[in-house]
């Protein structure tokens, strides 16, 4: 650089030495000294004393941008701005002064351009070493200057970006040593500084992504790179985020790995975001299909734009893209109502509500739908579409029009029909009860049955309706009515509850007719027909009767609403069509063939069966046939009753099982396990109080497990859903195993068993254990003073008897029977609680009976309590060839989906 | 540091059991991952390959039942054990039925834990 320049040793001695010994010497000298200032890129000037010019090269006169001529004589002050000649003259003054080199970086406006010069000054000598002037080497340094404030901005630029973005940046080694990162990346990871970061090991930690880094390792070195991997990542604190990283691999030129580097950015928000959306769309789609009104879109020429589930099962259609081939305006499908007219309406109202009419389904099916409509317009208000949603309301309709086919039968008997509400209050009144009591139905209804009762018959009249709203019928029952003339009439009367579609009792109808006047028999029967079918439509159970000769007697309009059968249909059929019927509707396979094979072999036989229709629904059939007392066969009747809603119900009660039993073990898994790791703890540091205290938390987090335990079976007892896995098991050794680990949790007691047992029975084990460790159990907590507990084993030939005796406090005499119950009582008004008995004895108790066993308590108070329960014995082949059976079948039934077999 | 440590994936949407569950495998010197879902569980456990599953039964989404079904039938998956755990008592039914290597009920001890997951990994 300058200093490389020998001209720069001017100053010195050395120079004076070397230089100055000869005029001749100096001539030649400067010559050298031209040719190399000449040559030098670097501008050169030299100024005697006053500050003139002497000598400049052609580098100095292409900085000053003038001809050599022109400077050479000439002052800076001619030459340059005020300012620059002012900081130039101060700096050769200094020079002159102190003798020294100076090096300075000067920014001049020179040929009206600024730029930055390095300036390195020195004094300039004669060959007597006397000052007689300043030279200066002057290099134009404006282009590097600017390179390197360039250079800075982007380093700066640079950093800001790497500390600022919020995108984490890093570099790391092969094996997870983190060599670079930026704030963004160990911020996100829960660090507070990189300092603290660099320490971990990606490879060796619990945080960080939680893929395998092995197989990010593979893939990453495989490919060179890898773009958008999305992961779970563990935070130093434990925390979850979502992060999306790309990352590559930097080789040298010899292809060896230097390091890995890459950027993640944190997605958990957006992931979240994401998911909400993702969940709330799908809610809103399960709303959308799942209530139970059908939804719709149509164009205005009544094609499908849209429709949900339940739309679609309302018209029979399984996919909405066969819908779409439908259209709502053509004739047999859809609305049977006036289109054209619908049309103008709401085009002029822009909706209807509540519209009820007949509409036809895929298959032709008549059904009522109740439906609301709205005209959607687009800002121009021309009809962009319907939105409709419809309801099924034909059960409803059905119901009303059998409603009306009662009235009319009712109307139309000769008989006195007289309908009355709970009140007593007469709602209906025949013809027939017009030409009986002389009143007519305007004068009847509204009053009080009493209008037609002799006083003295009043309390009749009471006795009889509350007998009926227990349920009961009162058939041909003889007394006397008074009519409008004040005469008494000998009558005949049958009476009957009338029930709502729920099965309650909404009111009492009673059949009279006069029996003063001998009647033939053929209105006899007419008269037991009518009575009949008045007690069959009051009924929630559809109900059909078989004659001895297989033809259908009768039936009642619920029958036909429960097996969708139209009213002009039932009379063509035979009973043979009514099976294939009923069969038809039923999920396959059924077992319901199986029945019907049963019944043609045994036509005495009474089963009651649950099946399942393809509708949905469940419904029970039972059927028992008619026979005189000399069991003569006169048909059979069969009854059929719609069970979905209990069955939903015992289902949803399940559910609650599984769902509560979940909820509540939950949180007690984690705190037993915590519990036990702490008592680990504290025995490593010998802290024998912690962890004695920590073991009693343990015992009660047990105790608190049995007790949910305990609620659950007693929540399944009651709802006949505990299951039994019965295996043929060694009772012996089974009560052996139970007492050792029993004994284990009690230094106090001692636990002996006398006696012994056949040792084979049928049981499930945990079931019977838990039976056992109960008795047990209650025997250490109520015997505190007492040492000795026995269990004592004997068997007869039908039974094992097992006894667990304890000398404690004894139960008194009056509660031994109630010990069995369970404190969850729901029938007694007068709840009796006995504290601390809890649940157990009543599951044992449960669980015996379940086993075909007795368990019963002797006690004395003050002298300790001896329960005992019985267990069948396992016994001969014959025996357990038939239990074997047994256990295939409940292996059938045990699925839940499967229907109860016959028989 | 074993020769190779283990990979072991908790699946459960119980963070509290979980998080306990981590600690006491960790002390034991397994690399334990958790999946609080089971959504995308059978292309975590393609990335992660991790050499014993321990899944809930109830859990919110795929249940666990459907999840041993999906992973059994997957080459890529079919080998790795199955632990499935869960706070009924009819946990062992379940998971026999639906082909799981084993099963753990809820409450459990953590020594029994510890053994059952070495049982199968060993």
């Amino acid at each position: 650089m300058f200093l490389h320049f020998p001209f720069l040793s001017l100053g010195g001695k050395s120079f004076s030495k070397k230089y100055s010994n000869t005029e001749n010497e100096f001539s030649k000298n400067s010559k050298l000294l031209f040719s190399l200032m000449d040559e030098n890129s670097d501008g050169v000037f030299i100024k005697d004393l006053e500050g003139r010019y002497i000598m400049v090269n052609m580098a100095a006169a292409k900085i000053l941008g003038l001809p050599m001529k022109d400077i050479i004589g000439k002052k800076d002050k001619d030459l340059m701005s005020s300012k620059d000649y002012e900081n130039i003259h101060a700096d050769d003054l200094a020079v002159l002064k102190s003798g020294k080199i100076r090096v300075k970086e000067e920014i001049l406006t020179l040929r009206g351009e600024k730029r930055t010069y390095i300036c390195t000054k020195g004094s300039y000598r004669d060959d007597k070493n006397k000052i007689i002037g300043v030279m200066c080497l002057c290099r134009d340094v404006s282009e590097k200057v600017k390179m390197e404030q360039s250079l800075q901005e982007t380093e700066e630029q640079f950093k800001t970006l790497f500390d600022n973005v919020p995108m984490g940046i890093y570099r790391t080694t092969s094996d997870g040593k983190i060599l670079m990162a930026n704030p963004a990346m160990y911020k996100m990871l829960g660090f507070n500084s990189f300092e603290e970061f660099r320490l971990i090991s990606l490879e060796k930690c619990y945080f960080g992504p939680t893929y395998k880094r092995s197989e990010f390792k593979k893939m990453l070195e495989t490919n060179g790179e890898i773009k958008g991997l999305e992961s779970l990542c563990i935070r130093k604190d434990r925390a979850k985020i979502y992060i999306r990283e790309n990352a590559r691999v930097v080789k040298n030129k010899k292809g060896k790995i230097l390091y890995y580097e890459g950027t993640i950015e944190d997605i958990t928000e957006q992931k979240r975001t994401e998911q909400a959306l993702q969940e709330s769309e799908e809610r809103y789609r399960n709303l959308f299909n799942n209530i139970p009104i059908g939804m719709y879109h149509t164009t205005p020429s009544g094609k499908f734009l849209m429709a949900n589930k339940t739309m679609l099962k309302m018209l029979e259609f399984t996919n909405f893209s066969a819908l779409q081939k439908k259209n709502l305006n053509h004739k047999k499908f859809g609305p049977v109502y006036n289109r054209k007219k619908f049309f103008k309406y709401i085009e002029k109202k822009n909706e209807i509500k509540g519209l009820e009419d007949q509409w036809l389904t895929r298959t032709g099916k008549e059904i009522y739908v109740r439906e609301n409509v709205q005209v959607i317009r687009d800002e121009k208000g021309e009809i962009e579409y319907y939105q409709g949603s419809a309801e099924d309301i034909s059960e409803r309709k059905k119901l009303e029009e059998s409603l009306l086919k009662f009235a009319a039968v009712i109307h139309s008997a000769t008989d006195a029909i007289i309908i009355t509400d709970n009140n007593n209050i007469i709602t209906n009144w025949n013809t027939g009860a017009e030409n009986l009591y002389g009143y007519t139905a305007k004068e009847a209804i509204g009053k009080y049955i009493f209008l037609v009762v002799p006083k003295d018959r009043k309390n009749e009249v009471v006795q009889n309706t509350r007998l009926i709203k227990k349920g009961e019928f009162i058939k041909n029952f003889e007394t006397k009515r008074v009519n409008k003339q004040g005469d008494l009439i000998n009558i005949s009367v049958s009476v009957g509850p009338i029930k709502n579609i729920q099965g309650k009792i909404i009111g009492v109808a009673s059949i009279a007719r006069d029996i003063t006047k001998r009647k033939s028999l053929e209105e006899e029967l007419r008269f037991q027909k009518n009575l009949l079918e008045l007690q069959g439509e009051a009924s929630i159970e559809g109900i059909l009767l078989i004659s001895e000769t297989g033809e259908i007697i009768s039936y009642n309009s619920r029958l036909l609403e429960m097996w969708e059968i139209l009213n002009s249909q039932i009379e063509k059929y035979s009973y043979q069509e009514m099976i294939e019927i009923i069969n038809k509707s039923l999920t396959q396979p059924s077992g319901f063939p199986k029945v019907i094979q049963k019944l043609d072999k045994n036509k005495y036989m009474e089963t009651t069966d649950e099946v399942y229709l393809k509708n949905g629904k469940i419904y029970e059939i039972y059927t028992t046939s008619i026979k005189s007392i000399e069991k003569k066969y006169y048909g059979r009747v069969w009854y059929f009753h719609d069970i979905t809603e209990s069955k939903l119900y015992e289902k949803q009660r399940e559910m609650l099982i599984a769902v509560a039993g979940h909820e509540l073990k939950t949180p007690i898994t984690s705190i037993k396990a915590f519990t036990q790791l702490l008592q680990k703890k504290f025995n490593g540091f010998n802290d024998k109080v912690a962890s004695d205290y920590l073991s009693r938390v343990d015992d009660q987090v047990n105790k608190l497990t049995r007790l949910t335990q305990d609620l659950l079976d007693v929540i399944k007892i009651r709802g006949g859903k505990l299951d039994y896995e019965k295996k043929v098991v060694n009772i012996q050794q089974l009560i052996t195993e139970s007492v050792e680990d029993l004994q284990k949790t009690t230094f106090k007691h001692k636990i002996n068993i006398v006696g012994s047992c056949i040792d084979k029975v049928f049981i499930d084990a945990n079931r019977i254990v838990q039976v056992i460790n109960n008795l047990l159990g209650n025997a250490i907590k109520y015997s505190p003073n007492k040492e000795k507990i026995l269990v004592k084993l004997e068997s007869d030939k039908d039974y094992v008897t097992i006894a667990v005796q304890d000398f404690g406090l004894g139960i008194p005499e009056g509660y031994q029977e109630k010990v069995f119950q369970s404190f969850i009582r729901l029938t007694t008004s007068k709840d009796e609680v006995f504290p601390g008995l809890g649940m157990g004895l009543y599951i044992a108790s449960e669980i015996v009976k379940a086993h075909g066993g007795r368990i019963w308590v002797e006690s004395k108070k003050g002298k300790g309590s001896t329960f005992y329960f019985t267990i069948p014995v396992f016994r001969t082949k014959l025996l357990s060839k038939k239990i074997s059976n047994v256990i295939k079948q409940e292996n059938i039934i045990i699925r839940p989906e499967t229907v109860t077999s016959v028989g | 540091m074993k020769n190779k440590q283990k990979h072991i994936l908790i699946v459960d949407d119980d963070q509290g059991i979980t998080e306990v569950m981590k600690i006491i495998l960790e002390e034991q010197g397994f690399k334990v991952s958790i999946s609080s879902g089971s959504e995308k569980i059978d292309q975590l456990i393609d990335v992660n390959r991790p050499h014993l599953l321990l899944l809930d039964i109830l859990m919110y989404g795929t249940s666990g039942p459907e999840i041993v079904k999906l992973l059994k039938n997957k080459l890529t998956s079919k080998d790795i054990p199955i632990l499935m755990m869960s706070a009924s008592e009819n946990t062992k039914k379940i998971a026999k039925s639906v082909g799981a290597d084993g099963y753990l009920e809820k409450p459990f001890n953590i020594e029994y834990l510890v053994e059952l997951v070495k049982k199968h990994l060993h």
